[in-house]
């Protein structure tokens, strides 16, 4: 596993009465190597808190968090990740070119010969090698969340954690983010994003981590939780010469139904999930929840 | 690949300052002020030099004082409050290692300002005809030991509180700093004993800062002695370390929320 997190929990304080306020509720999940899982769950879920928690960014309260096998404060570990957060806000005053020259230092060393080869392949990969000497400040949010994702991939890490790396963006900044993802995974990076744009994870994930109220909820194969939460079947049997299809909304009603179509010696031709979108199943599991 | 890491945050630190307008908006009112303070000097009927260097060197004094407090806070400020400094963090460096290149760079920045008051001050000196003397060069070196020093200050209070607070509270150890050489004075004095103790304390708690203010010397046309010069570097070093490594300590423990 690239990613382990077990038994995650992070209190904060409340700044008054420095109450304990938990947020993440014994989080566990894993993240299989050269995957792209999508880390799913509505606003104030604790994706981010997860994330940065994940990063060292907030200290843990307790739990083990293990990348590439290695605790996840080693330091030498950091070699091999690449992050973009939420909403970036980088130097404003450095150009496209520095700016990626000063995170490939930090992560490569500073003679890095490949470097400057490096930094002209990612600006052309993010479409963005016009700007090359321009200045941050000067960029608009889509070329900002392009160049985020441009230095979270200049040391070629194997673990890319990427928050919400497609909202704010136009389709076509989205189409492109996308392709950057799966050039990504192609290179043989294993990404890890969170986002509530499902239609997005749908396209781009096979893995799935869900989470609410600082809870994971489901872990595992998109297909597996999408048709855990299809509730639909139907049910396609034949009445004198007729093929009748019949939708059930439960497992339990499908067995009563099919025990009492064979006591009537009707033919039972086919069952069929029906299948609901990623969308559909995400509020079904959202509603479970709240009940 | 530590000290390549430093390096790297300190360079990417003075770009960064050194190319942000505000700071030229806020050094272009300090020049202003230094200006100011010399014409307020020439209002003596004598003693122009005297009353204009002791007034121009207070200028510097409080306009690079103010500069470093700014900066210091400021980089609190920006890199937390904005967020950049969430994928600085990522990376392999340490939290101890990224304040010490912020530290560095800001240092760097501090000792181009510092080149660019003394150059103002100089064609100031000569714009007003008044000689230019080595022994005036000196007293600069106290200024940069005492930013180099308040810079850890700001540091530490900004690790702990709002870029308001931090920026007050600094200015207030500021002051104190400046003025417990006049209460070790008064203590020394005293006849109550609980003057006496709560007054050393005070002394104790706070670095003399009036050991780095050599514009007496330039003042009277003479050197910093080495004593002096020595007591200076040794203070500056000695609390810088101990407030870095305060801030540090803050640092690492830090929810960078």
């Amino acid at each position: 596993m690239v990613l382990e997190v077990n038994n995650l929990n992070k209190n904060f304080r409340h700044p008054w009465n420095l109450q304990k306020i938990p947020v993440l509720k014994d989080v566990s999940f894993s993240v299989p190597e050269k995957s792209v899982v999508g880390f799913l769950g509505s606003n104030g879920a604790g994706k981010t808190t997860t994330i940065k928690c994940i990063l060292g960014i907030l200290h843990k309260t307790s739990g083990d968090i293990k990348i590439l096998g290695k605790d996840h404060a080693d330091i030498s570990v950091r070699k091999h990740i690449g992050y973009l957060p939420e909403r970036p806000y980088f130097y404003n005053y450095l150009t496209a070119h520095e700016f990626l020259k000063f995170y490939g230092q930090l992560s490569l060393g500073i003679d890095s010969k490949n470097l400057e080869n490096k930094i002209d392949e990612l600006l052309g990969l993010v479409g963005l090698t016009h700007a090359k000497n321009s200045m941050l400040k000067s960029f608009s949010k889509g070329m900002l969340q392009r160049i985020g994702i441009a230095q979270a991939l200049i040391h070629n890490p194997k673990l890319l954690i990427l928050d919400e790396p497609l909202s704010g963006l136009d389709p076509d900044g989205r189409s492109q983010m996308a392709a950057v993802i799966n050039n990504a995974r192609d290179q043989g990076a294993t990404i890890f994003f969170s986002s509530h744009l499902l239609d997005d994870v749908d396209r781009l994930c096979k893995d799935l981590v869900v989470i609410k109220d600082g809870q994971v909820r489901f872990c595992g194969p998109k297909e597996k939780f999408v048709s855990r939460q299809g509730r639909t079947y139907q049910l396609f049997y034949s009445d004198q010469g007729k093929e009748i299809i019949e939708s059930v909304e439960s497992l339990e009603l499908l067995q009563s139904k099919i025990d009492s179509l064979r006591k009537q010696n009707k033919l039972i031709s086919r069952v069929e999930t029906e299948r609901i979108s990623l969308e559909e199943a995400f509020r079904e599991l959202n509603r479970e929840v709240s009940l | 690949m530590s000290l390549v890491a430093i390096r790297v945050v300190a360079k990417n630190t003075y770009l960064e300052v050194i190319r942000d307008r505000v700071l030229y908006v806020l050094v272009m009112f300090a020049v202003v002020f230094l200006g100011l303070c010399f014409a307020i000097g020439q209002l003596s009927y004598d003693e122009i030099f005297r009353l204009s260097m002791s007034m121009g060197l207070a200028g510097i004094h409080i306009c690079f004082i103010g500069l470093t407090i700014f900066l210091g806070s400021a980089f609190f400020y920006r890199e937390i409050e904005s967020k950049t400094i969430y994928t600085i963090v990522v990376r392999p460096i340490s939290r101890s290692q990224y304040l010490l290149g912020k530290y560095l760079g800001l240092l760097a920045v501090l000792s181009v300002l510092l080149l660019g008051f003394i150059l103002a001050f100089t064609l100031i000196q000569l714009l007003m005809g008044l000689p230019i003397l080595a022994t005036t060069y000196s007293s600069f070196l106290g200024v940069f030991l005492e930013s180099a020093l308040l810079l850890t200050v700001t540091f530490f209070f900004s690790s702990i509180s709002k870029p308001f607070i931090a920026i007050t509270t600094t200015v207030c150890f500021f002051l104190i700093g400046h003025w417990v050489s006049s209460l070790d004075a008064l203590v020394a004095k005293s006849d109550s004993a609980v003057f006496y103790v709560a007054g050393n304390v005070i002394v104790r708690a706070f670095p003399q800062l009036e050991a780095l203010n050599w514009r007496p010397f330039a003042i009277a046309k003479v050197h910093v002695g080495l004593e002096d010069l020595s007591f200076g570097i040794y203070l500056t070093l000695a609390w810088s370390l101990l407030f870095f490594i305060l801030s540090v300590m803050i640092f690492r423990r830090k929810d960078l929320v």
